[in-house]
C-alpha cells in the first residue's frame, strides 16, 4: 500500500532512518558508563584483596569455627528461638487483629493497650524486664483471683533466659503482626464478603476460605521481612547469657580474642539463614498469589536460567 | 402472568413498606414490590433513586429499618420470638435464606484466588452440601449453559469483563436459587461486551427464571421486562409494562428521566 501519498500528513509515514549517532554528547556517555564501571571493579577487587589478604580476620579461623559444635549448638538455638517467637508472634498477632477489628470497645482498647506497651519500648528493654521478672513478680500462681492458689510457682524456676527470651521476642513480635494482619484484612475488597454472604456462607465460613487466602498475599512478605527481622533481633537475647549464636561467638572470642574472624563466622551464619528465609518467602509468596497475574509466573530457578542465557548471548554478541 | 389471576402462590418475592435511612439520607420510604414466579422484573431510575439498596435489602445485604422481605411465604432476616416480638436471625440462618436469593454484582466479586471452576463449585460444596464430583457436573453444566465450557480452569484475572460476568451468573445459579437478583449486571461492562451479558439474562427469563434487574440497558428492559418499576427518591413511581413506561409514561418524572436517556 502506498499511503504516503495518499493521506495528509503523509510524510510522517515515511520510514525513519536510524543515524549512528556521534555527537560528542553520545561519547561522554559511553565514557561515563566504562569509568563507572571501571571504579565499581577496583573497589570490588580492593575489598576483596582486603578480605583475602588481612592479617586480622585469619580465615583458617574462620574455617576452624564455622562448624564447631558450639558455634552449631548456637546457629540451632537462634533458629529455634526465631521459630518459637514468630509462632507466637503470629498467633497472638492474628488473635489481636481480630480484636481490633471487632466492634466490642472493650477489646479494642485491650489491643491499642498492649500495642502502645510493645511497639513504645525497645526491644532490648523488654528483655532485660521480662528476665528481670523476678524481683517484680515473686510467684506466679494458678487459682482464684485474690483467693486461693491452686499450683504456685517460683518466678525465677520459670524465668530462665530460654523463657524470657521467647516471651520477649514472641510477645513484641506479636504486637507488630497485629498490625500485619490487620492491614491484610481491611485490604481485601468489600465486595468478596457480600459475594460470600450472597451465596450463603456463613461469616466464619467467608473468613476461611475467601478473606484469609486473599489476606495472605498481603500479609506475606511484610511477615517475611519480620521474621528476618526477628532472626537478626534474636542476637540481642545475648545481653541475658542466652547461649544463641552470637552470644556462642561471644564465649568463644572472650577466651581466644580472635574477635573479627569469629564475628565473621556469625555473619556467614546470619546471612545463610535469612538467605533461605527470603528464598522460602518467595515460594510462599507464589503460592499465595494464584490468579493475581495473566500469565504463569517461571520459578525462580527458571527465571535464572533465561536470565543468564540472554546476558550470555548478549555477552557473545558483543565480544 | 398469562392468566390475570394472581393467588398468593404465585408470588415469589413480596416487599411490604420497606424502609431505611442511611445516617439523614432517607433511601428508601416505603416500597412495596411483588415478584411472580418466572416473571422479570425490571427495576429503572436515576442513580441515588434507591434502586440498587432496594435490592440489596431483599437479601439483607443492607437491613431495612423497617418493613417486611418475603420470600415464598418466608420473612427474611427477621423472627418473631415466642413474646410476638420481632428479632433479627442468627447469622447462620440467615445465610440459609439467602441460599433461595442468588445475586449478581456490578462488580462482579468474583473469588480471585480461586480458577472458574473454584468459584464455582465453593458454595455449592461447602454450603449446599453437594459432594465435589456432583458440583462440579453442576457447575459444568452451568458454564456450557452461558458459553464458557472451555474457561473452568482460568483464573478471574485471565478473563474478560463480559466473560467474568457471567461466571458470576453461572456461580448464582449453582446455588438453585428461587429468585436472581441483577444489581446493574452491565454497567461495568464496555458497550460492546454487554451484549453477551444480556443475551445470558434472556436465556434465563425464558428458562422461566423469576428474575429482579436493576438495570439502565432500556434495550433488555423493552425486550425481556415483563413489567417495569420506576423509582425516583426512595419512593416507586410507576408500574407497568415496557411499553407503558417505556412509551407512555403517566408521571411527568418518567418522562423526563427516559428523555435524559435518549
Amino acid at each position: 500500500m502506498n499511503m504516503s501519498r495518499a493521506v495528509d500528513g503523509a510524510e510522517l509515514l515515511v520510514p525513519y532512518e536510524l543515524r549512528p549517532d556521534r555527537s560528542a554528547r553520545y561519547f561522554a556517555r559511553i565514557v561515563g558508563k566504562w569509568l563507572l564501571r571501571l571504579a565499581i571493579f577496583v573497589l570490588a577487587i580492593m575489598a576483596l584483596h582486603l578480605l583475602i589478604t588481612s592479617d586480622t580476620i585469619e580465615w583458617h579461623v574462620v574455617a576452624q569455627y564455622l562448624t564447631a559444635p558450639a558455634i552449631l549448638q548456637g546457629v540451632i538455638t537462634t533458629l529455634v528461638l526465631t521459630a518459637i517467637a514468630m509462632i507466637i508472634g503470629i498467633l497472638l498477632g492474628g488473635l489481636l487483629a481480630l480484636m481490633r477489628l471487632s466492634n466490642s470497645l472493650l477489646l479494642n482498647g485491650v489491643t491499642s493497650l498492649y500495642l502502645w506497651f510493645f511497639r513504645g519500648t525497645p526491644l532490648l528493654v523488654q528483655i532485660l524486664f521480662w528476665y528481670n521478672l523476678a524481683s517484680f513478680i515473686k510467684r506466679i500462681s494458678i487459682g482464684i483471683p485474690f483467693g486461693p492458689s491452686f499450683i504456685s510457682w517460683n518466678t525465677n524456676d520459670l524465668i530462665s533466659p530460654l523463657t524470657a527470651a521467647i516471651l520477649a521476642l514472641g510477645l513484641n513480635q506479636a504486637a507488630y503482626m497485629c498490625e500485619i494482619v490487620r492491614a491484610g484484612i481491611l485490604g481485601v475488597d468489600e465486595g468478596q464478603l457480600e459475594a460470600s454472604a450472597a451465596l450463603g456462607m456463613t461469616s466464619s465460613r467467608a473468613f476461611r476460605r475467601i478473606v484469609l487466602p486473599q489476606a495472605m498475599r498481603i500479609i506475606i512478605p511484610p511477615t517475611s521481612n519480620n521474621a528476618i527481622g526477628l532472626l537478626k533481633d534474636s542476637s540481642l537475647v545475648s545481653v541475658i547469657s542466652m547461649t544463641e549464636l552470637l552470644y556462642a561467638v561471644q564465649q568463644v572470642y572472650s577466651r581466644t580474642f580472635q574477635t573479627i574472624p569469629l564475628l565473621i563466622v556469625a555473619s556467614i551464619w546470619y546471612l545463610m539463614m535469612t538467605t533461605v528465609t527470603s528464598i522460602g518467602q518467595y515460594y510462599i509468596e507464589r503460592h499465595y498469589g494464584r490468579g493475581t497475574r495473566r500469565d504463569q509466573r517461571l520459578s525462580a530457578v527458571a527465571r535464572i536460567t533465561v536470565m543468564f542465557r540472554k546476558n550470555l548471548l548478549s555477552v557473545v554478541k558483543v565480544g | 402472568m398469562m392468566n390475570g389471576s394472581s393467588n398468593s402462590d404465585d408470588i415469589v418475592v413480596k416487599c411490604v413498606d420497606i424502609h431505611k435511612s442511611f445516617g439523614s439520607n432517607h433511601v428508601l420510604k416505603g416500597i412495596d414490590l411483588q415478584v411472580k414466579a418466572s416473571e422479570v422484573l425490571c427495576i429503572i431510575g436515576p442513580s441515588g433513586s434507591g434502586k440498587s439498596t432496594l435490592l440489596r435489602c431483599i437479601n439483607y445485604l443492607e437491613t431495612p429499618d423497617s418493613g417486611d422481605i418475603i420470600v415464598h411465604n418466608q420473612r427474611i432476616g427477621v423472627y418473631t420470638k415466642k413474646n410476638g416480638q420481632r428479632a433479627p436471625l442468627p447469622g447462620p440462618e440467615l445465610a440459609k435464606q439467602r441460599r433461595r436469593l442468588g445475586m449478581v454484582f456490578q462488580h462482579f466479586n468474583l473469588f480471585p484466588h480461586m480458577t472458574v471452576l473454584g468459584n464455582l463449585i465453593e458454595a455449592p460444596v461447602g454450603v449446599r452440601g453437594l459432594s465435589k464430583a456432583d458440583a462440579r457436573a453442576l457447575a459444568r453444566d452451568l458454564l456450557a449453559k452461558v458459553g464458557l465450557g472451555d474457561r473452568e480452569d482460568a483464573y478471574p484475572a485471565q478473563l474478560s469483563g463480559g466473560q467474568k460476568q457471567r461466571v458470576a451468573i453461572a456461580r448464582a445459579l449453582a446455588m438453585g436459587p428461587e429468585v436472581m437478583l441483577f444489581d446493574e449486571p452491565t454497567s461495568a461492562l464496555d458497550p460492546e461486551i454487554v451484549g453477551e451479558v444480556l443475551e445470558v439474562m434472556r436465556f434465563l427469563s425464558t428458562e422461566g427464571m423469576t428474575m429482579l434487574v436493576v438495570t439502565h440497558e432500556m434495550s433488555f428492559v423493552r425486550d425481556v421486562a415483563d413489567r417495569v418499576v420506576f423509582m425516583d427518591e426512595g419512593c416507586v413511581v410507576e408500574t407497568g409494562t415496557p411499553q407503558e413506561i417505556l412509551l407512555a409514561p403517566k408521571v411527568a418524572r418518567t418522562a423526563q428521566f427516559l428523555e435524559r436517556l435518549l
